[in-house]
């Protein structure tokens, strides 16, 4: 405590600062190294989900390369693709007989007829441009030129320069056909016959983020430097003022809640993960030609299927072995006979992966359908971690506001509460979950959802006796006499002197939001299939013989769930430092 | 006493509409039919009574009807009230001669003991674990039992199974069995070797359904031993010569019992929640898994009867529990 007369504690004429409840739990959050560790490695864990597209995928993040293939597929397409449009041009819209309509959808018309052919001409010749050297691509360019103006005139009615356009174009693209072939690599180019291509630089992991994944990412990045930008907060925006800080803490705590919360509401999977892209093939059968490619650390897609692969155990571990036919050499442990068929097909080891029998190539093994188990397990943890803390978030929100209420306004309000309190309490929790969600449908959203509504009532009875226990208090009555509204005196007064308990209860159940979702997954209920989540990961297959499946994912649960709750005892300990329990 | 038990059984009456309702509302409103479920896959594998489309649909309306699937969700709650009040859950979906009542019986036969066992293993082994990590508190032995237990604490259940099946089963050490409660070829005749079957196939079980209690409860005894030991009383008690022996179990230790003894109503529905995972990875023919077969069916009945029941087992241990309250502290009074 700061006192008035200790000359060190204030220059004459500043004002006194008090401490209150929440600089001295905040001191001792600090003083805990067990709360620092288990906040920092958390922060790791949601860090790799988060981060999971350049941590293991099978997109390269970057590439530098020509794609002779998809060069000579846009050629070969360039012409019937101009033809069509000179044709759309010329009948002009008077002349437009659209294709048939398949049932359930309404015919097409002519400016998306034509916009749909202008946009497929512009594409292809864009992809050869971005392959060519500037001298090369002239006639390309003059082609987009010629596109151009066809649309200027087609939008200005003016059917003799639309038709001439689109001659032009068609012109274009058949010199540009003849032209325009690539050399083989070695062969030197003939001028006004081949040309070679340049290389071009391409982001593909970065092009499949989405926007929320961008966002997360952006945020991750902003709580990381939590203290960095709380120092620098706190000394030029707030001068250091110590009252300033303590009321602006309030508005931090809410932002830290509602900046994960913000994209909920428009979330949408633009991005599709589990789409497996073709550039290992491409690489490796010479179609893409690569002066330098960077994959990922671990180069397997979530989703990326082996045949030849199936049940392949951790790569460092002796009974993993294929021999050269790709057939499955057998442990010296394992059983003789067992439900899997060794498969004739040699294992194909694509650019970019581990050689076959090195040791890293599946660290953790392969699922039942040839799937790398630590690929999965990195991008599972994105369902298993944002569960519990999403469901936490809406326990907190609904059982804080009805303990309030219930504490605040005692009477029917507080029996009534009480009563549905009681009613959720006297109920085998998973028991009720379990229900819902078996018969509301999977998806995470409905579990966050359950998980939150089923649970509330602990935090609820608790900040409701915390509201009976201040709700006497002098400052509160205070508060009272002064004429504050009363949302003002529950939410500014009351409310950050209860939130203590609230804490350790909510940390407390991120830990078991986590177990929870990762038993329904086992059980089967979780999120749908091509979705991996630790439970779910786990539950592939149950059978002893296939240990890395279960043990792996397991490991990951019990590791978050050991740090939350290590985090809660910090917590909780800090709060309360009589009651040191280490 | 005997009018506060009578009230608190009278408040268990609404609570119990309450759930029940509840329940029942969720599943009326969700989507997914039971008649669907059960006919369609009677349809895909061509069952003899419903070999013809029209036949399926004939069986679907009668289906629906004998089971009131087609009326009202209130008038479908008080029909089940009505045959709940007599005492009957009505038959399964899939096999309409079996009564729900027998069945639940004959699987409450092997639920409750396990569930019973490993709640006093877990009072057993937890009480005097955390007493004495409390006593000699900062010793090696609270130190690594305090952090064991906290690791314990952490451990999800279905995966402690796994692994157990994994360590013991007939792929690791080979020790103990793994799947059901009995030998295929064993007879409840055999006398002697017939228990040791028994007992060898529930040790894993029992295991899996106590480690959590037990972590939980052991900690919760530290806890509430370490704050007694503080108190006044104990000091003097200390102070007046005492041997620490008797400052401990006759001062300290009644006094500590208050919060553990509380914990038996969270212990009891955490452990019917848990006997769905850990029948389900045993293969155990008890209610647990009567539950999860009756969810994937789709089947009302077998939902409605088992919650209901594992609601009621809830509610009675936290009953059992306030009265226990009442005997360890006698400062409670019932009235």
């Amino acid at each position: 405590m700061t006192d008035a007369r200790d000359p060190r504690a204030a220059p004459p004429g500043a004002a006194v600062y008090s401490k209150d409840y929440w600089d001295l739990v905040l001191a001792q959050l600090r003083k805990r190294p067990s709360v620092r560790l288990s906040l920092v490695l958390l922060a790791l864990l949601y860090g790799t989900a988060i981060y999971a597209p350049f941590l293991a995928g099978d997109r390269p993040l970057m590439i530098r390369a020509t794609d002779a293939a998809s060069y000579r597929k846009a050629q070969r397409l360039l012409v019937p693709i101009a033809t069509n449009y000179r044709g759309l041009v010329v009948a002009g819209e008077a002349g437009f007989h659209p294709p048939a309509a398949k049932p359930g959808e309404s015919a097409q018309s002519f400016d998306s007829a034509l916009a749909a052919e202008g946009d497929a001409l512009r594409q292809k010749a864009e992809l050869m441009a971005g392959q060519l050297s500037r001298e090369d691509d002239v006639l390309l360019r003059e082609l987009l030129a010629a596109l151009d103006a066809a649309d200027r005139a087609t939008v200005g009615h003016d059917a003799a320069a639309a038709a001439a356009a689109g001659d032009r174009a068609v012109e274009l693209a058949k010199r540009a056909k003849a032209q325009l072939v690539p050399t083989e690599a070695g062969a030197a180019p003939e001028a006004g016959r081949s040309v070679t291509l340049c290389e071009r630089t391409l982001w593909p992991a970065f092009d499949a983020i989405s926007r929320g994944e961008l966002y997360f990412m952006g945020l991750w990045l902003l709580v990381l430097s939590w203290p960095l930008w709380n120092a620098a907060v706190n000394r030029w925006l707030l001068r250091g003022d110590r009252e300033a800080i303590r009321h602006a803490r309030r508005r931090k705590a809410l932002a830290l809640v509602l900046l994960p919360l913000l994209p909920l509401p428009f979330w949408s999977s633009d991005a599709d993960p589990f789409a497996t892209s073709p550039y290992k093939a491409g690489l490796g059968n010479g179609d893409i030609v690569a002066s330098k490619v960077v994959f990922p650390l671990l180069a397997f897609g979530l989703a990326e299927q082996n045949d030849a692969e199936y049940y392949r155990a951790p790569t460092w571990h002796e009974d993993s072995e294929f021999d050269e036919a790709g057939r499955r050499v057998h442990a010296r442990h394992a059983p003789a006979a067992t439900d899997f068929a060794a498969t004739s097909s040699p294992v194909e080891v694509r650019y970019a992966e581990p050689a076959l029998n090195a040791a890293s190539r599946h660290p953790l093994g392969t699922d039942t359908l040839g799937r790398d188990v630590l690929v999965r397990l990195i991008w599972g943890g994105r369902v298993s971690l944002s569960v519990g803390l999403v469901s936490t978030l809406f326990l907190v929100l609904i059982g804080v506001v009805l303990g309030a209420l219930a504490g605040y306004y005692g009477g029917v309000t507080d029996l009534v509460i009480s009563r549905i309190i009681e009613i959720f309490q006297c109920f085998p929790a998973f028991f009720l979950i379990l229900i819902v969600v078996v018969f509301l449908g999977p998806s995470i959203i409905n579990i966050m959802v359950v998980l939150g509504i089923t649970r509330w009532p602990g935090v609820a009875r608790l900040v409701r006796g915390e509201f009976l226990r201040l709700r006497e208090q002098d400052f509160v009555v205070a508060s009272e006499a002064l004429g504050v509204p009363e949302r003002r005196t529950i939410f500014r007064h009351i409310l950050p002197n209860a939130m203590g308990p609230v804490l350790v209860a909510a940390t407390f159940s991120v830990a078991s939001g986590i177990l929870t979702e990762s038993a329904l997954s086992f059980l089967g209920f979780g999120v749908l299939a091509p979705v991996p989540s630790w439970g779910s990961l786990l539950t592939e297959n149950r059978s002893p013989e296939y240990w890395w499946i279960q043990i792996f994912p397991g490991l990951m649960i019990f590791l978050t769930v050991t740090l939350y709750n290590l985090l809660g005892e910090g917590v909780s300990d800090a709060l309360d430092p009589r009651q040191k329990t280490a | 006493m005997f009018v506060y038990v009578l009230r608190r059984v009278l408040w268990m009456v609404p609570t119990m509409l309450g759930i029940t309702f509840l329940l029942f509302l969720v599943m009326q409103l969700a989507p997914g039919d039971p008649a669907s479920v059960l006919f369609g896959n009677a349809g895909e594998m061509g069952g003899a009574s419903t070999n013809a489309a029209g036949g399926i649909e004939d069986a679907i309306r009668r289906f629906r009807e004998q089971n009131h699937l087609d009326e009202p969700i209130p008038s479908q709650y008080l029909h089940w009230l009505k045959s709940v009040a007599m005492l009957d859950f009505g038959a399964e979906f899939a096999r309409p001669n079996v009564r729900i009542m027998d069945e639940l019986g004959r699987r409450m036969q092997v639920t409750v003991p396990l569930a019973v066992i490993s709640v006093l293993l877990s009072y057993l082994i937890a009480l005097p674990l955390g007493i004495l990590s409390a006593v000699r508190q900062r010793s090696l032995l609270d130190k690594s039992a305090t952090l064991a237990l906290f690791l314990l604490y952490s451990l999800p259940q279905f995966w402690v199974g796994l692994m157990l099946v994994l360590v013991f089963g007939a792929t690791g050490l080979h020790w103990l069995p793994v799947i059901g409660l009995h030998d295929k070829d064993i007879s409840p005749d055999a006398g002697w070797a017939y228990w040791k079957d028994l007992l060898l196939h529930v040790i894993l079980p029992i295991t899996v359904l106590t480690f959590g209690g037990l972590a939980y409860l052991s900690r919760q005894m530290r806890v509430g031993m370490l704050e007694v030991v503080r108190q006044d009383y104990i000091r003097t008690a200390r102070a007046k010569g005492l041997p620490e022996r008797t400052v401990i179990m006759r001062h300290a230790l009644r006094n500590s019992l208050i919060p553990v003894v509380t914990v038996f109503a969270t212990i009891l529905p955490v452990l019917i929640g848990g006997s769905v995972i850990v029948e389900l990875i045993f293969d155990i023919p008890g209610m647990g898994l009567y539950a999860y077969e009756g969810l994937l069916k789709r089947d009302y009945n077998v939902v409605m009867a088992t919650t209901t029941l594992s609601a009621l087992l809830t509610l009675c241990g936290f009953l059992i529990s306030d009265i226990l309250y009442g005997l360890v502290d006698p400062r409670i009074s019932y009235d």
